[in-house]
């Protein structure tokens, strides 16, 4: 057998070798057991999951003496808190936060839409500042700047967040939510302590500590049955205020490999803004989609691709770019195009594609179950006029 | 698609994704996770929810190997190059696939779960690798030399 045709067997070898875990889905638990959506009036679907719980479970308004603090009340806040800080009138914050995939991550947000998160382990940075989002990794010394894409959701990047995303699915009418402490303090900050347990038992207890001034969500903490704590993420400094609004803007150091993107553009504005002698192709068949058009800039270059696809599958690929390969395939010369152009089958995916150069640009099509005439026809709708 | 059956349909491939990256049946567990938390997050506005997650979890387990620095991304193209030793013709039928994977490089292995676990096209994962179409086809080529290695010498 040669390597190629074991290789295809991978997905039917991989399955039966890999064994999924038993306690895979229980893990995934509470998220495969999505809240029952029943809006409150400020019509969030936590919100909604909130009440649902509250509704099965009366013991969930937990009222401490004295305290006289509603748990639905202080989870539903958080949420807002923690999912849009702006609409919860948080100015800002910033601070250090420890969690068990990230390490320790400095994190500082400015209200509305400011961002910028750094790992101490790892140096890598992330930043948003509502126009641009960028990375920068100090371990291969190069960066990625978006621009004009939607940014990252803030609150996807917030630490924190996930962990108590999970809290709140996990809230159905199998749990009990209840506020334990008021009187604690995480980076010395008053804290409410949320706790959701599964009333059979079986799924380990989530605990959330919320900011009694800002709501946010300060710690989170997963405790199995016997009391073992099986994960924490926490503020271990936090100050709420607005950071310096100067760090916002992207910042690489000399030197660095910096890669642009743009990918939420037509692609004509990316043709146009591209510069690349190309144009896009008109009489396709009706059932092609045109998906996913980029333009990457590095190193001087620009790459400019996009995708047909009929029904989710992919029946054409185009690529433009002004980095001419060092190699290309084997194939057979076609030179009926206004300049030498050459057919080809990829030897992986079967799929027969053509490639040429006009000028300092090289043009690659490829896709499946397409004629050599196809591929002319196209190559030539793809050649500006 | 409900949450639910995004999970079901989805979070085995993503396990068996996640732990060819991780080779750590517990780490591949976190990984899976944390991608369905991202997606459970962001779900209104993902319109390919299992290309979404094959991203994510790929994201999340760099992240993951950075951080514990199991694993050092290395560049294919500085790899001894043994163009001396000839690529077997013949490879093992009976050989673990999953194991000839985990002994791989990463940016080898990346590329053939890619190519042939996920069945994703070049042109698709060129930019899922952020590389260009020629660097990619010089990496799958080696990755499929050094595979075949493997699979002789374990043969062997």
């Amino acid at each position: 057998m040669s390597i190629d045709e074991r290789l295809r067997q991978m997905p039917e070898e991989i399955d039966r070798e890999i064994a999924v875990p038993a306690g895979l889905k229980q893990r995934l638990g509470g998220l495969s057991r999505p809240p029952q959506r029943r809006r409150l009036p400020w019509g969030s679907w936590l919100t909604g999951a909130v009440a649902a719980a509250a509704v099965v479970v009366a013991a969930a308004l937990t009222l401490l003496p004295g305290a006289r603090v509603n748990a639905q009340t202080v989870a539903g806040k958080a949420e807002q808190a923690v999912s849009d800080p702006a609409a919860a009138a948080i100015a800002g914050y910033f601070g250090t936060i420890t969690s068990p995939t990230r390490g320790e991550t400095q994190v500082s947000y400015l209200a509305p839409d400011k961002l910028l998160t750094r790992e101490k382990a790892t140096g890598r940075v992330h930043g948003l500042n509502g126009k641009t989002e960028w990375e920068y990794d100090p371990e291969t010394h190069s960066g990625t700047l978006k621009t004009d894409a939607p940014p990252t959701a803030i609150s996807q990047l917030l630490p924190g967040f996930a962990p108590f995303q999970q809290f709140l699915a996990a809230m159905t009418s199998h749990h009990e939510l209840s506020i334990v402490s008021s009187r604690e303090k995480v980076a010395g900050r008053r804290v409410y302590v949320l706790k959701l347990s599964d009333r059979e038992g079986v799924q380990p207890d989530l605990l959330a500590w919320v900011d009694q001034e800002s709501y946010l969500v300060l710690q989170t903490q997963s405790v199995a049955k016997d009391g073992t704590v099986l994960s924490t993420s926490g503020f271990t400094a936090f100050t709420l205020g607005k950071p310096d609004p100067g760090l916002f803007q992207p910042n690489f150091p000399p030197g660095t490999n910096v890669t642009t993107h743009q990918q939420d553009q037509t692609l004509a504005a990316l043709i146009q803004r591209s510069d690349l002698p190309v144009r896009e192709p008109q009489d396709l068949p009706a059932d092609w989609r045109l998906a996913e058009p980029g333009l990457v800039e590095f190193q001087g270059h620009k790459r400019l691709s996009w995708f047909y696809q009929v029904a989710g599958k992919t029946t054409l690929s185009v690529t433009v770019t002004d980095q001419l390969p060092e190699r290309v395939e084997q194939g057979t010369p076609v030179v009926r195009l206004p300049m030498k152009a050459t057919a080809y089958t990829n030897e992986i995916t079967g799929w027969s594609g053509l490639y040429w150069v006009f000028g300092e640009t090289f043009y690659r099509i490829e896709g499946p179950n397409l004629t050599t005439d196809q591929l002319l026809a196209i190559a030539g709708a793809l050649m500006p006029s | 698609m409900r949450f639910e059956d995004v999970v079901e349909l989805h979070s085995p491939r993503l396990y068996r994704l996640a732990y060819l990256y991780l080779r750590d049946a517990q780490s591949a567990e976190d990984a899976v996770q944390e991608a369905f938390l991202r997606y459970f997050r962001e779900q209104a506005s993902v319109g390919n929810p299992g290309g979404w997650l094959n991203r994510v979890t790929r994201n999340v387990c760099l992240n993951l190997l950075r951080k514990q620095k199991k694993e050092q991304q290395v560049d294919p193209m500085e790899l001894p190059e043994e163009e001396s030793e000839p690529w077997p013709d013949q490879v093992a039928e009976a050989l673990c696939m999953s194991e000839m994977l985990v002994r791989l490089p990463l940016a080898y292995r990346e590329v053939l779960i890619w190519r042939y676990y996920l069945g994703v096209s070049d042109h698709e994962l060129a930019m899922q690798l952020d590389i260009s179409p020629s660097t990619l086809r010089t990496r799958l080529s080696r990755a499929r030399k050094a595979a075949a290695r493997l699979l002789k010498e374990e043969e062997a």
